[in-house]
């Protein structure tokens, strides 16, 4: 700035260049005055429509009456039917011996798991046996319960030869749209085996049925208890990285449970782990009823096959201690949300599953910016180029706030070396930097606030800050008493401050 | 004629007077006195004036005296009590005229000579706040507006003029006729400035309807410092011709009464255009500035102060041309009045107008010449200037042989005291002259 004036007494300067009493003095000697200068440094407005603009609003949403809410998004977690199918495929993918007519294949699993009708995607069946009679056996085989892709039963023919002691194979019969209906989750093979010469009736053995590559597109019938395992997952929530201490109670925080169902079959929750990390350190568990009873995941029945079930489930301070938890300075979520299906083991309910039935989870921290805070301290450092102090001698950084937020900052200035070793404390303690917005009954701010500081710098503290390396602002923030209570506010859209630097120096 | 000194010291003492024109050439019966009054005629017939110089300083405010003290042998600029000393509005000229060849021969009625100069002329005329502004900074100013405003003109050139003179009856008329070639330039053709230093954060509003030219010498640059440059010391044989060129006129007239002499002159009539590396610096603003968008400072990770000339920068928000300009030249004008009180005694009086841009000079000054004997010339004067009505001049020309040589001041006092004066005015230089005329009617 001084080069202005330098600028301005330039032109007076020249006049003297003929007979300039001056030009005998290497410099002016301003002698017993000491210039002062006044000059702007610059401003900042926060606005928090700007600082919403362009945020993803999965993390930032703003409510009709401009409450702002932040969000905290966990991991998408999916199941699919492939590990039921699999389950099933796998105990099918084995040479089964028929040694009866009728014989009978079960659709059941020891763990309850009937089912009643299986929908083939692909696959393929074929029969061996071997045949040492010297003649041909007539051979007929139906399977009752397995239709082809025309719902027509399953019959087959087949003339084997005796080959000397060498197995006979029929041929591969594509099963590609089979359809398996099973109501009492039984699979029966029936044949008939005669000579061709005498027509004698005779036993197979070995007689064996190779299924391969099945894969199902539909299965029908009582799942029982299948778990979901989720596996554990967790939410950081980056709204205290900065925080020193200092309280924020948060009036109304929310976590919501989201699950996308499409398997046709009774599904509850099984909490593991549902619990807050502070940034104190401590672990907070979520307590509540549908932690220790579950929450039942809508399905769509049978009579919606293909569609997907939302569930919406959200804990707040009615079902929960989720402000206790979430009022202590959150900085993790960490949870394991499991689903066991069938709960009641109700087996009159006749589930489905499909090819592409998925079960998926997700979890969600929601903070609206509605509350109180207490002191609370955050701290942020930033590199200090102390140049521009120079040829200063004194001082005075003055400071304007126009506050529309509904909470008040105190501030203090820290002075540090390259090591971050304080050398110089500009404040006895935190000085008002901008006093709060009042606010209405709802917690809306009415006006705004406007607060002048005056910053001074001088003599070792003055020569200290041009030492420093870096410069630390420790800022306090709490929202304003009101007749001995300190009601809750909201932070909306609309707020903004203006905060306007100027500088005096000598 | 006791009316006609009543009427000169009525327009002398109507509002500033300030010493200008100079009092004892014009009574001074020298060769150089034709540059006041283009009509005289030499007392020889052939004059070859040699080298000489003219120097005239004048300015109100704070003395040398005021602005630089002693303690205990040092001296220092007391820039309190130079400001203390400071009018409101306050002024600085310069002239300086350095005669390098010329001459003149008379040929019967009839006078013609040829001269040439090197001419410098100064003004500037600031405010009391520009120099509290520029002194004490604008601490002192917040929630005032400081008016800058300032006229600052400043040139030299180089001059050859042609004259003559022609002597008809009792009237005598002549005039000089002048060609210009300028050096250098700096001239603030507007020079309206004020700044405001808000009282909040100090936001500085800048306004201006300011044009500065600057040609040859003097230039202004804008790079990593704002500043004005001029450079007289420069000027060499190479620059002393310029594409910058000009033309001025003298114009003159005595009327011999006998004992009584009136005359009147006007001088230095004409203008230089500036064409020669001319740039031509402006502005018009009525600007706040409020200090950097600082926003970003929310989510940076360092802390630096603003660029000061970037900032000042936009805050002048400078224009650059290069269009030719055109200086008027300080023009002069003379009333004077002589009078033969004896054979060797002369008593004169001259009221003298100098115009120079905006500002107007005017001088009352009385004179004595005496001549005791042939070779020796004594001159004496009193002129008012400034308010101040001590200014006593001295002068005196002494012939040996042909060589005329000569000295005078309009304010020797100032030789004595110069720490107190505001005006130093000298001349000084040597003639040849050859067959003395005989100038009486």
């Amino acid at each position: 700035m001084k080069s202005l004036f330098a600028l301005l007494l330039g032109s007076i300067a020249l006049s003297f260049w003929a007979c300039n009493p001056l030009d005998n003095y290497a410099g002016i000697d301003r002698g017993n005055l000491d210039a002062e200068f006044a000059v702007p440094i610059g401003q900042m407005e926060l606005k928090m429509q700007d600082l919403l603009e362009g945020k993803n609003p999965d993390q930032i949403t703003v409510d009709a009456d401009g409450l702002i809410r932040l969000h905290y998004q966990g991991d998408l977690l999916t199941r699919t039917s492939e590990q039921i199918f699999d389950a099933i495929e796998t105990s099918l993918a084995f040479p089964i011996p028929i040694d009866s007519t009728p014989f009978l294949l079960p659709l059941s699993a020891p763990d309850g798991l009937e089912i009643y009708r299986l929908d083939l995607r692909s696959g393929t069946m074929q029969f061996t046996t071997v045949n040492t009679t010297g003649d041909f056996i007539q051979l007929h085989i139906e399977l009752p319960q397995v239709l082809d892709e025309n719902m027509q039963v399953v019959k087959l023919d087949y003339l084997v030869p005796d080959l000397g002691g060498t197995p006979w194979f029929s041929d591969i019969i594509d099963m590609t749209n089979y359809t398996i209906d099973a109501p009492s989750s039984e699979v029966y093979v029936e044949y008939t085996a005669t000579l061709l010469s005498s027509g004698d009736s005779l036993e197979l053995d070995p007689f064996l049925i190779q299924l391969s590559q099945v894969e199902f597109s539909y299965a029908e019938g009582y799942f029982a208890n299948q778990l979901h395992d989720n596996g554990l997952d967790t939410i950081d929530i980056d709204l205290f990285d900065t925080w020193l201490e200092g309280d924020v109670y948060f009036e109304d925080p929310l976590i919501h449970i989201f699950v996308y169902n499409s398997f046709g079959v009774p599904t509850r929750s099984i909490v593991q782990v549902f619990e807050v990390h502070t940034a104190l350190g401590q672990i907070l568990p979520l307590e509540s009823p549908y932690i220790d009873n579950g929450i039942d995941f809508e399905y769509p029945d049978i009579n919606h096959v293909g569609e997907t079930a939302v569930t919406h489930f959200i804990f707040d301070k009615g079902n929960s201690n989720i402000d206790d938890i979430l009022g202590s300075e959150p900085t993790q979520l960490v949870y394991e949300v499991d689903a066991i299906t069938n709960p009641d083991n109700d087996t009159a309910i006749v589930g489905y599953i499909t090819d592409s039935s998925q079960y998926t989870v997700t979890v969600a921290v929601e903070l609206p910016l509605y509350g109180t805070a207490s002191n609370f301290k955050v701290r942020d450092t930033l590199d200090w180029d102390a140049s521009a102090l120079a040829n200063a001698q004194e001082m005075e950084l003055k400071i304007i706030t126009d506050n529309g937020f509904p909470l008040e900052a105190k501030m203090d200035l820290l002075f540090l070396d390259e090591q971050n070793q304080v050398i110089a404390t500009v404040f006895d303690k935190p000085e008002l930097l901008m006093a709060a917005a009042p606010v209405n009954a709802d917690g809306f701010p009415t006006d705004v606030e406007q607060t002048v500081s005056l910053i001074p710098l001088s003599g070792d503290l003055l020569a200290n800050a041009r030492q420093a390396d870096k410069i630390a602002l420790l800022l306090s923030f709490s929202t304003s008493m009101q007749d001995g209570s300190q009601p809750p506010v909201k932070i909306t859209d609309e707020q903004e401050m203006n905060i306007k630097l100027g500088l005096k120096f000598k | 004629m006791k009316q006609l000194l009543v009427f000169l010291l009525a327009f002398a003492l109507s509002g500033q007077v300030f010493g200008q024109a100079e009092t004892l050439i014009y009574g001074s019966h020298l060769a150089q006195a034709t540059s006041s009054n283009p009509a005289y005629q030499n007392e020889y017939n052939l004059v070859i004036i040699g080298t000489s110089l003219y120097q005239n300083t004048f300015f109100t405010g704070p003395t040398v005296g005021d602005a630089l003290k002693t303690n205990n042998g040092q001296t220092f600029f007391d820039a309190q009590s130079f400001l203390n000393a400071l009018d409101e509005d306050n002024l600085f000229r310069e002239q300086l005229n350095l005669h390098t060849f010329g001459g003149a021969v008379n040929l019967g009625p009839l006078r013609l000579s040829l001269n040439h100069n090197f001419r410098f002329e100064a003004q500037a005329v600031y405010s009391k706040e520009l120099a509290e502004l520029a002194l004490l900074g604008n601490g002192q100013f917040v929630g005032d507006t400081v008016r800058l405003d300032h006229d600052l003109q400043l040139f030299s050139y180089s001059e050859l003029a042609v004259g003559g003179a022609i002597r008809l009856g009792k009237l005598q008329v002549g005039a000089n006729l002048k060609w210009l070639n300028g050096i250098g330039s700096l001239s603030t053709e507007k020079g309206q400035l004020s700044l405001y230093t808000d009282p909040g954060v100090y936001d500085i509003t800048f306004i201006s309807d300011y044009r500065v030219n600057a040609s040859s010498l003097a230039s202004l640059s804008l790079n990593d410092s704002i500043q004005f440059n001029f450079n007289p010391s420069s000027v060499d044989f190479n620059t002393l011709i310029t594409k910058n060129q000009g033309i001025a006129f003298d114009l003159g007239v005595i009327l011999d009464l006998g004992a009584v002499e009136l005359s009147a002159s006007a001088v230095n009539l004409g203008s230089i255009k500036w064409t020669e590396n001319v740039s031509n610096y402006a502005s018009s603003a009525n600007l706040t500035y409020s200090g950097l968008d600082l926003t970003g400072l929310l989510t940076s990770d360092s802390l630096d102060f603003p660029s000061t000339v970037d900032t000042l920068k936009s805050l002048i928000n400078l224009s650059e041309t290069q269009d030719a300009y055109s200086t008027t030249l300080p023009a002069e004008y003379r009333l004077g009045l002589r009078f033969e009180a004896g054979e060797k005694l002369y008593l004169g009086a001259v009221l003298g107008l100098q115009t120079f841009g905006e500002q107007s000079y005017k001088t009352l000054g009385f004179y004595a010449t005496f001549a005791p004997i042939r070779i020796l010339n004594l001159q004496a004067s009193y002129t008012v200037v400034n308010d101040t009505y001590t200014n006593l001049g001295l002068g005196g020309a002494l012939k040996l042989g042909p060589a005329k040589f000569y000295a005078m001041t309009d304010n020797f006092p100032a030789l004595f005291n110069p720490k107190s004066a505001r005006h130093f005015q000298g001349r000084i230089g040597v003639n040849l002259v050859f067959g003395k005329k005989d100038l009486e009617k």
